[in-house]
């Protein structure tokens, strides 16, 4: 790497800051980040491998003529700050050709301060033979499970730092670290093979903070339990079709959440501007204080402060500091996330959610933490609501509508719910759903000793496309009529024309 | 890059190590449109490199940006302490000096765009659909990608190319989608694709619900181009087909599709943005995927080629990828029927616009749901009719196209998730509704 550290850092900014303005230029900003990552994967055939790298660059944002110009380079230097700002106001420039209306943005107060996850246990400096052997002691408890075909697994850690300064004054330091743990356990071969991905799917355990998070997280129980559920998948049932009271695990819900209502409530996405890419959303300007989106049960925050998160963080990319911001009470849409673009747009605060990936891209809205707030069920209680439903638990797989009014989702395992206790294991379940139907659908929210909070590492939206993360929190929940179905099945729908 | 480079890295090895040093720069201009206005003009300049040493059949990796050679000697550093960690052998040899079959050059007009005449072209694009009281939403991104591999063996391979690809959808009561994708600027004709977003957006409004069931489509290119892509992640690579995984595995040379179909990978088609050589200094090839509906190979890099006792085909990806060798150049021949004479042959059916969401529903059927999406018509007596609502859909790709009755002789060039595909027109008889949306 060819930076020196916050002291050069210090001087690039100031030095960019200074040289761009002009009676036209309303506002500059500028994001350094470095970011370096390991990756450990293996699995129970004896392979082994340790990846590592870093990277760093920085992105200046100018606002000029109420329009937006952005210019990112890989080389962090003074010269070449100098020639990216300038750059970027021309850029600016070029957009205000085409403009149709200026930016205005939600006011923010200047902070010069820094933010850091806290680590107990920096995985970076611990010894790449303990991680690995660590990774592999766990899926060895998989692979010790009878009927078990094979077991991988991968763990990843990454540090993200990041300095951002604006033309207003402010001055804002932060740095994460995120570990990840997944493993995937495999019975059966052929056509026949089920998986269960271990402690959840699409990256597994993804979270803020040191190797401590993943250390107390791998329990040997429930492995064995994963393993377990592997095995008797490969004998199970398919998933009974038709309409049914449904109870999504937390891991399920993470990602139901993440789908039906934090993209819809995307503000950017509500006016448009991801139109030809992820699509629009139902929920307008309009619906607020009126749209009834889910039952009274439904209360939903996006929460960036929630401590050890995949999407906890300090400050959003335009400075605005992360604090709890309700989108829907009692089953009502309250707000959305918004950056300060947005929420000038709109005439309200900023919800501290325009992030950009890296240095590459420019800040859109994004989620952070979006957390449904705890209700009053305990397991019991769910599942007494539910006689003759299922329990779903960890997506596979899911499909959901540009306009987010209906959704598909599949699941790598159900379970009937029986005499009110959770009974046989069904393969290949799947279920559909119209979003606002089914947030009102649902009956019951399990209590604050049933929360979870999930990660979801790479979530894509933007033109050009951006991957970033986010978590997810809540507890078990309780649906009524939803629509089940097996997936991977071609069935005999009739000709429609 | 300075020409030294090479010796400066070779220079830092000890005896019996022999490198590679790859360095790709790409300069991207995106601008992005949304409301009829220009939302944001973006400049990204990336440089990439990898370094990768070779010893006693290991190779150690490294990659990061390189602009001194201070920087040289610490990915140096970095990919022997790599190598020392590696324990596995790895098929991976340094590239020897080869001709390389073709030489793509960059477009001056992408290289040399001024943004302010960008941004007048899509004013005037946008003039056009403002007095339909349309909207303008979508994405204009131009890159230039110069890339340079250096070997120990004696590779010495430079290439440049240039891509533009602009997509767009225009909305006003209905929404209708377009997309161009070439490596000229001249191919980019914005009136041209605003003009077939529009109409279909002005046609599109008020859609009609469809009773859910199978009925006959006509997929427009970007929706097949979507299902070849999705195809091609579960087949057309080597890791796939060595693992059994690949509805090719074991079957070369038997009949594995309908008889008119023809896929290849063609790196050398100059509308698609293909490389010369690949991230390990292999030559590309054409590969011939599946000829006449028989099975006749898959794409290699050199580590596939080795498990499955054949040569590199130049399709390795980047260094520290998990993915294995992949087309990005894949070609779905055509047919022999003009286009109006595909929509003359369907008396009822439905048109696709694009398809949207895709996912895999059951990978080893190659089975797929997802939703259609921004110009979804009737079709009746060979003519689009009415809007209908967009609807789900779960098809298996491979039963579908074996299914297909008409390929047009026509073909566009698409481009998604950073492949570029040639695709024609394609008329599936019972392609399965789910549910409308």
């Amino acid at each position: 790497m060819n930076t020196k550290g916050h002291a050069s850092f210090k001087k690039i900014i100031n030095t960019v800051l200074n040289d761009i303005s002009g009676p036209d230029i309303q506002y500059v900003d500028i994001r350094i980040t470095r970011h370096s990552w390991e990756s450990h994967a293996a699995d129970t055939s004896g392979s082994r491998s340790t990846d590592s790298g870093s990277g760093s660059g920085f992105g200046v944002r100018v606002l000029r003529r109420g329009a937006w110009g952005y210019a990112a380079s890989m080389v962090i230097d003074a010269d070449e700050a100098i020639r990216a700002g300038r750059l970027a106001a021309d850029l600016a420039l070029a957009s205000s050709r085409l403009m149709s209306r200026p930016v205005r943005l939600a006011p923010v107060q200047p902070l010069d301060t820094t933010w850091i996850a806290p680590v107990v246990e920096d995985p970076f400096a611990l010894a790449t033979e303990f991680k690995l052997d660590f990774l592999v002691n766990s899926l060895g408890i998989a692979s010790q499970v009878r009927g078990i075909g094979g077991v991988s697994g991968s763990m990843e850690f990454r540090r993200l730092e990041q300095w951002f300064a604006s033309s207003e004054g402010s001055r804002i330091r932060q740095e994460i670290i995120i570990p990840a743990f997944a493993m995937t356990i495999r019975a059966g071969d052929g056509r026949g093979a089920q998986t269960r991905s271990w402690p959840s799917s699409h990256g597994g355990y993804t979270c803020t903070g040191g190797f401590e998070k993943i250390r107390s997280m791998v329990r040997r129980e429930a492995v064995e339990q994963a393993a377990g559920e592997a095995v008797m998948l490969t004998t199970a049932p398919p998933c009974p079709e038709g309409r049914f009271p449904v109870v999504l695990a937390p891991d399920q819900m993470s990602l139901q959440i993440h789908e039906s209502i934090g993209h819809p409530l995307e503000l950017d996405r509500v006016f448009g501007v991801e139109a030809n890419f992820s699509g629009t959303s139902f929920a307008q300007p309009e619906g607020m204080g009126q749209l009834q989106f889910g039952s009274p049960l439904i209360n939903v925050v996006t929460d960036p402060t929630e401590s050890g998160v995949l999407g906890a963080y300090g400050y959003d990319d335009d400075g605005v500091p992360a604090r709890p911001v309700t989108l829907i009470r009692d089953g009502i849409l309250r707000g959305y996330l918004s950056g300060r673009e947005t929420a000038g747009r709109l005439g309200v605060p900023s919800s501290a959610n325009n992030r950009a990936a890296d240095w590459r891209h420019y800040p859109i809205n994004r989620m952070s933490n979006t957390r449904l707030e705890p209700g009053n069920a305990t397991w019991d209680d769910l599942l007494a609501g539910a006689e003759g439903g299922l329990i779903m638990a960890t997506n596979r797989s899911w499909s959901i509508d540009d306009r987010r009014e209906s959704f598909r989702f599949e699941c790598e395992a159900a379970w009937e719910i029986k005499s009110g206790k959770r009974g046989k294991i069904y393969r290949n379940p799947a279920y559909t759903g119209r979003t606002l139907d089914f947030w009102r659908s649902c009956d019951a929210v399990g209590h604050a000793a049933l929360y979870e909070n999930w990660g979801t590492p790479n979530c894509g939206k933007g033109e050009p496309s951006q991957s970033i993360h986010t978590s997810q929190g809540s507890a078990p929940a309780r649906f009524q009529n939803v629509s089940v179905s097996a997936s991977g099945q071609r069935k005999g729908h009739p000709h429609g024309g | 890059m300075a020409d030294n480079t090479g010796t400066q890295l070779f220079k830092m090895l000890d005896p019996g190590f022999e490198a590679e040093f790859i360095q790709e720069d790409t300069r991207t201009l995106a601008t992005r449109v949304s409301e009829n206005a220009i939302q944001a003009n973006t400049s990204v300049r990336e440089r990439d490199a990898w370094v990768r040493v070779f010893r006693d059949g290991r190779i150690g990796t490294a990659s990061g940006l390189v602009m001194s050679d201070e920087d040289i000697g610490g990915l140096v550093m970095e990919a022997l302490s790599d190598w020392k960690k590696s324990t596995e052998p790895s098929a991976v040899v340094p590239a020897p000096d080869a001709n390389l079959p073709f030489n793509p050059v960059a477009d001056p007009d992408i290289r040399d765009e001024d943004p302010l005449r960008r941004a007048e072209r899509l004013g005037h694009a946008v003039s056009i659909i403002r007095k339909h009281g349309l909207e303008f939403t979508g994405a204009y991104t131009t890159k230039v990608i110069q890339r340079r591999l250096l070997s120990t063996a004696g590779a010495d391979f430079t290439a440049e190319h240039s891509l533009a690809d602009v997509s767009c959808t225009i909305q006003g009561a209905g929404s209708g989608w377009a997309r161009v994708f070439s490596t000229r600027a001249d191919d980019v004709r914005l009136p041209d694709l605003v003009r077939t977003a529009g109409g279909k957006a002005l046609n599109s409004a008020r859609p009609e619900p469809l009773k859910p069931g199978r009925y006959t489509v006509i997929l427009e290119p970007a929706a097949v181009g979507s299902m070849l892509l999705f195809l091609g992640f579960l087949s057309f690579g080597g890791r796939s087909y060595n693992r059994g995984t690949s509805f090719l595995s074991g079957k070369i040379g038997e009949k594995v599709m309908a008889d008119h179909m023809t896929i290849e990978d063609d790196a050398a088609d100059t509308r698609m943005d293909g490389w010369p050589f690949d991230y390990e200094g292999t030559p590309v090839r054409k590969v011939m995927l599946v000829e006449k509906g028989i099975a006749r190979g898959v794409v290699h890099d050199m580590t596939t080629a080795e498990n499955a006792k054949a040569a590199s085909t130049g399709h390795a990806l980047a260094p520290g990828n998990n993915f294995g060798p992949y087309p990005r150049c894949v070609h779905m021949h055509g047919g022999k029927t003009p286009l109006p004479d595909v929509f003359a042959s369907v008396e009822n059916g439905i048109l696709v616009t694009r398809l949207w969401y895709i996912n895999y529903v059951n990978p080893m059927r190659s089975m797929i749901t997802g939703t259609t999406r921004d110009g979804t018509f009737e079709i009746r007596n060979g003519k689009p009719v009415r809007a209908v609502s967009e609807m789900r859909f779960v098809e298996s790709i491979l039963e579908a196209f074996n299914r297909s009755v008409l390929l047009s002789r026509e073909t566009r060039y698409i481009r998604q998730f950073g492949s570029t595909l040639r695709v024609p027109w394609m008329v599936i008889p019972d392609f399965e509704f789910t549910e409308v949306i």
